[in-house]
């Protein structure tokens, strides 16, 4: 449904690349996740996707159609974005910010006030959005995103500031709003969101994609299982770990028959341990 | 003392990055530059006085004086009363003198003065002619004083009011700042705002365009401007000239409101901006100068938006039976503001394409 090929970004168009010739493809219905650290361009890819920044090089395609310059109105009725910073009118109310946003569409919208209470602010839908806390300004950020009934949606960091609980329902929310057949693009430098929402994954480092795939193949691609023990030494508790593959099995075998082992867990790599070998580099 | 000296120097060394103090040095050295370079050190006063000589008797008294007609001679004869109100008028600094025949042997002398001349320079004209018409030659003497039957004096402008009151002549400059190029400041705040905030990022992912986000900002400036037009004009003016100054007052929000526009591409905050603001309302206020001192009216000035909003504002108010002032300024306004308009609107959506 979104095919991008080649795609370069440079904000000073001076040859210093903020994307490089980055490519992927997006079917219909997925949610897809770039994971990478601050500055990686996940962000700028997606602007240049949502409209948000100009075309510069490479080829964007949606439903078959390439697209040439900035997009028209069409492609802007049917898309959403939630942003990374909570950008509301601090003067206006929840109700009234939904409610003019909904007006700049030229399609049918969704109720203001059904949307507030899918991410818990209809008891705050009168209150001035200056009076709200981050992750209440945050949530109508992204409750405006769906004010649209978008078919594509772009969310950038949508559980950044948020409580576990909120995080949880805003997930639930992306996942609901997949099974309508929503195509989601969310970029995230939490590897746990990256985990649990994204059918496909690309890690971006400096402008570049270094590895593009399923959470589970990349771990199994690129990671390593393990098998973490807990004994008793000495009245404490102690632990160790081995790895599941080659020699490791034998140790951890003879490991098991000399030792007073209270615990065994097994472990797959974290998508973090593999970004990390992949790029050299942390997420944070 | 030395917690002292400490914060002393701590509070200079900030403050010399402070905005504000830069804008005060900055408004300084601006100043300083007008008062040496722009304003002149003296306002040549090329008076020149227009005589309609009904009895031969004043021209009879330079021709025996050896003097030649010339403008910058001093006097100019002419054949028409019309004649000299048109060169009172070209010329802001000149008087004009209608000697009529004798009746009794007496003349009547009709003095017409520029509507802002002083007392003290009439009663001056008046001593003046005076002594001019008492060294008159004519057969068998000389004429006294007491030859003259009457010597009337009339500012140029009889259809104007002779006592427009002070507060009131503020009132187009005080139009001017407050209704019409306040809009300057606060279109940047309002599109700053937007910046900051990151709303306009929003906006920018919907289907509406950037175009429909900067007229309605013109329309909420004019809405505001109108009502604020209203408060200051018709509790001082009433309903007099009401129509024919907002005629003059909607263009002028509109350029200032235009300038906010390209102002709020380049800076995010208005705080930014601050020092192009404070630079554009010292130049917009020069031609008040020209207001007040008509004197001062060098030609540069009628490349400033101002000029046309000031004295098509005064000639609204202030009627004086030459409406050409007034439509004058009402077509040059409403053709700046039809550049400026789309001009502006052209480079905050070009600025705002290639930003995130």
């Amino acid at each position: 449904m979104i095919d991008v090929k080649n795609l370069f970004y440079s904000y000073e168009n001076d040859g210093n690349y903020a994307v490089e010739d980055v490519s992927f493809k997006i079917e219909s219905g997925e949610i897809f996740g770039f994971l990478g650290p601050s500055g990686a361009g996940k962000s700028t890819t997606q602007g240049i996707l949502a409209g948000l920044l100009e075309h510069q090089k490479g080829e964007i395609i949606i439903d078959g159609q390439s697209r040439q310059g900035m997009p028209d109105k069409a492609f802007f009725n049917r898309i959403g974005v939630g942003f990374e910073i909570p950008n509301v009118y601090k003067k206006l109310s929840a109700l009234d910010n939904l409610e003019f946003h909904a007006r700049l569409y030229d399609v049918e919208t969704e109720d203001p006030m059904k949307i507030l209470e899918w991410v818990g602010l209809a008891d705050s839908a009168k209150q001035k959005a200056s009076s709200f806390s981050k992750g209440m300004k945050q949530r109508l950020g992204f409750a405006r995103s769906l004010v649209n009934k978008p078919n594509i949606w772009f969310l950038d960091e949508p559980t950044m500031g948020l409580d576990p609980n909120t995080a949880n329902s805003i997930k639930k929310l992306v996942r609901n709003k997949q099974t309508e057949g929503t195509t989601i693009f969310l970029t995230t430098h939490n590897m746990f969101v990256a985990d649990e929402l994204c059918d496909r994954i690309g890690f971006i480092v400096d402008g570049k994609i270094a590895a593009l795939d399923t959470p589970k193949n990349l771990k199994l691609k690129y990671g390593q299982l393990s098998v973490t023990v807990e004994y008793a030494k000495d009245g404490k508790l102690q632990s160790e770990t081995f790895g599941m593959s080659g020699d490791d099995k034998a140790k951890l075998q003879q490991f098991i028959g000399e030792h007073d082992v209270k615990t065994i867990h097994s472990g797959e790599p974290t998508l973090e341990e593999i970004f990390i070998k992949l790029t050299g580099r942390g997420l944070e | 003392m030395s917690k002292l000296s400490n914060l002393y120097k701590k509070d200079i060394i900030l403050g010399f990055k402070d905005v504000w103090i830069l804008l005060e040095f900055g408004a300084a050295i601006l100043i300083t530059a007008m008062l040496m370079f722009i304003v002149p050190k003296e306002i040549k006063r090329e008076s020149s006085i227009f005589i309609q000589d009904n009895t031969g008797v004043f021209k009879h008294m330079v021709d025996q004086m050896g003097g030649e007609e010339s403008e910058k001679g001093g006097q100019l004869f002419v054949e028409s009363r019309e004649e000299l109100i048109e060169g009172m008028r070209k010329n802001k600094t000149a008087f004009g003198m209608i000697i009529s025949p004798r009746d009794n042997n007496k003349f009547h002398i009709e003095l017409m003065t520029q509507p802002y001349s002083s007392d003290a320079v009439v009663e001056f004209l008046e001593v003046r002619m005076t002594d001019v018409f008492s060294m008159i030659a004519v057969p068998g003497g000389s004429y006294s004083p007491e030859i003259f039957n009457k010597v009337e004096v009339k500012a140029l402008n009889d259809q104007i009011h002779d006592d427009i009151p002070f507060n009131q002549r503020m009132i187009p400059l005080i139009l001017m700042f407050i209704v019409g190029f306040m809009g300057l400041f606060t279109m940047i705040s309002l599109i700053g705002q937007e910046r900051s905030d990151q709303t306009i990022r929003a906006y920018k992912v919907t289907p509406s365009s950037l175009l429909t986000l900067l007229t309605s900002k013109h329309l909420m400036l004019l809405t505001v401007g109108f009502i604020t037009f209203s408060i200051v004009y018709l509790p001082s003016v009433g309903f007099s000239g009401y129509l024919l100054a907002l005629l003059v007052i909607i263009p002028t929000i509109l350029i200032g409101s235009s300038l906010g526009v390209m102002l709020g591409a380049f800076f995010d905050n208005p705080m930014g901006a601050i020092g192009w603001v404070f630079l554009f309302m010292m130049i917009f206020g020069l031609p008040g100068v020209s207001l007040f001192a008509p004197v001062f009216s060098p030609e540069w000035l009628k490349f400033i938006p101002s000029y046309y909003t000031l004295f098509g504002l005064d000639a609204a108010i202030f009627p004086d039976g030459y409406s050409n002032v007034l439509w004058i300024s009402v077509g040059v306004l409403f053709g700046m503001s039809a550049v400026l308009l789309p001009l502006s609107s052209w480079i905050f959506t070009n600025k705002l394409r290639k930003e995130f």
